[in-house]
């Protein structure tokens, strides 16, 4: 393999590893308490793993192009899974379990709309940030490429 | 844009600390509600039979309570309601006790002049109990239970064996019949009398009394009945007493019904 891009990326592999790391063991610990709920809400335990392996890939995928365009093009994908697996999981806001003989029906729509609002924001963070890289990368062609190439006359 | 995105950046950060602030002040909250239910008490008087439901509310949370919504509603298999009661509590703010009384009365009388069918058979009935409530102005939770009991006819398989005529005088004769049935109900009690009025195949009222009839809950009665009939009534048309109908009018302290219309003959 080519000696500069192990350069490149292995302390991106290392970090994407250590920050995967400190994820996982935050989602052991709150897995913990996620056992309580699972009398009332038993899909729990289930939900929250899967976002944390998306999490994850969305990690290690993010801190691999870390400095790229892609890297924010991510961030918008994040933001929107994010928006995505949140109404999913709250069932649109209303979550119904069945306890013995008892319904059960909390409506959390509240939640909902504040996690949907940051991850509007997130979406929107990311989009500015898409749009800061382009004008960026414009205008480094603007004041280094183009002059150079101008000087280098045509054969 | 550098600002932008720092400003975006700590509103993000403000909306995460809001969230996760609210959702453990709740859910902490929550956990220092108790809502007990009271054994019901079941109180009788004439026609009505109300029954209550003590329910204690503390509310030891961070949050007020508000809009506590208990109903009850009982109705039969074909979803026909006999009987619904709503107590509403507008608020139970944080670090009190309240406690309601839920009550429901069933009016017999009314519900079996309705519903005739729960005299003579026996079915399912359905409890409905719905307890809904707002909590912290944000979070509305209701709870929804079906439970389905028993209900026993308090005049099962009601019958009358053949009527006979007897004659008593030259004036009078009695009519003889046995009027069997069986109460399954396990609250009602057939204290009380029945009017009984035969009627000939031509449907003229031959002959009407009135009799005792005890049947305490889960028990039967068979008697006797005698009914003084004028010989006349037999003897200008006797064909037509061969055949006939009896109409019988129930008077008990828990309700009052009639006629059934039996046939004899």
């Amino acid at each position: 393999m080519d000696k500069h891009l192990l350069r490149l990326l292995l302390p991106r592999v290392l970090k994407a590893a250590a920050k995967s790391a400190i994820v996982i063991i935050l989602f052991l610990v709150i897995s913990q308490f996620l056992t309580p709920l699972s009398n009332f809400f038993p899909q729990a335990y289930g939900l929250v793993e899967t976002y944390v392996v998306v999490y994850v890939a969305f990690i290690i995928v993010g801190e691999l192009t870390k400095g790229s365009i892609y890297q924010h093009v991510l961030g918008m994908g994040k933001a929107l899974f994010f928006i995505g697996y949140a109404i999913y999981a709250l069932n649109n806001g209303i979550i119904t379990q069945t306890i013995q003989s008892v319904t059960l029906s909390v409506n959390l729509q509240i939640f909902l709309v504040m996690i949907i609002l940051i991850g509007m924001l997130n979406l929107g963070k990311s989009l500015l940030l898409i749009i800061d890289y382009t004008a960026s990368k414009a205008e480094t062609e603007e004041i280094f490429v183009r002059p150079l190439e101008q000087e280098v006359p045509a054969v | 844009m550098e600002m932008t995105l720092r400003a975006l950046g700590w509103a993000t950060k403000l909306l995460w600390i809001i969230l996760i602030a609210t959702v453990i002040t709740i859910a902490y909250s929550a956990t220092q509600i108790n809502i007990a239910f009271g054994d019901p008490t079941t109180a009788i008087s004439g026609e009505a039979v109300t029954i209550s439901m003590p329910i204690n509310i503390h509310n030891a949370g961070l949050f007020d309570l508000d809009s506590l919504n208990v109903t009850t509603q009982i109705s039969d298999q074909n979803s026909n309601t006999l009987a619904k009661n709503t107590t509403f509590t507008q608020v139970i703010p944080e670090g009190t006790n309240v406690t309601a009384i839920h009550m429901i009365t069933i009016n017999i009388t009314k519900i079996l002049a309705q519903y005739s069918y729960l005299l003579f058979n026996d079915t399912s009935l359905i409890t409905s109990q719905y307890v809904a409530f707002n909590y912290a102005n944000a979070i509305p939770l209701t709870a929804h239970s079906n439970q389905t009991t028993q209900w026993g006819a308090p005049l099962s398989k009601l019958a009358i064996n053949q009527v006979t005529f007897q004659p008593l005088n030259t004036t009078f004769s009695l009519a003889n019949f046995q009027l069997y049935f069986e109460n399954h109900n396990e609250y009602i009690s057939i204290n009380g009398t029945t009017r009984i009025e035969i009627y000939d195949s031509h449907q003229r009222l031959i002959g009407a009394g009135t009799t005792a009839i005890d049947a305490p809950p889960n028990s039967s009665f068979n008697g006797q009945i005698v009914v003084p009939i004028h010989t006349r009534n037999i003897l200008s048309n006797p064909t037509s007493v061969r055949t006939g109908y009896v109409h019988l009018f129930f008077e008990t302290p828990a309700f009052s019904y009639g006629p059934v219309v039996i046939p004899y003959g």
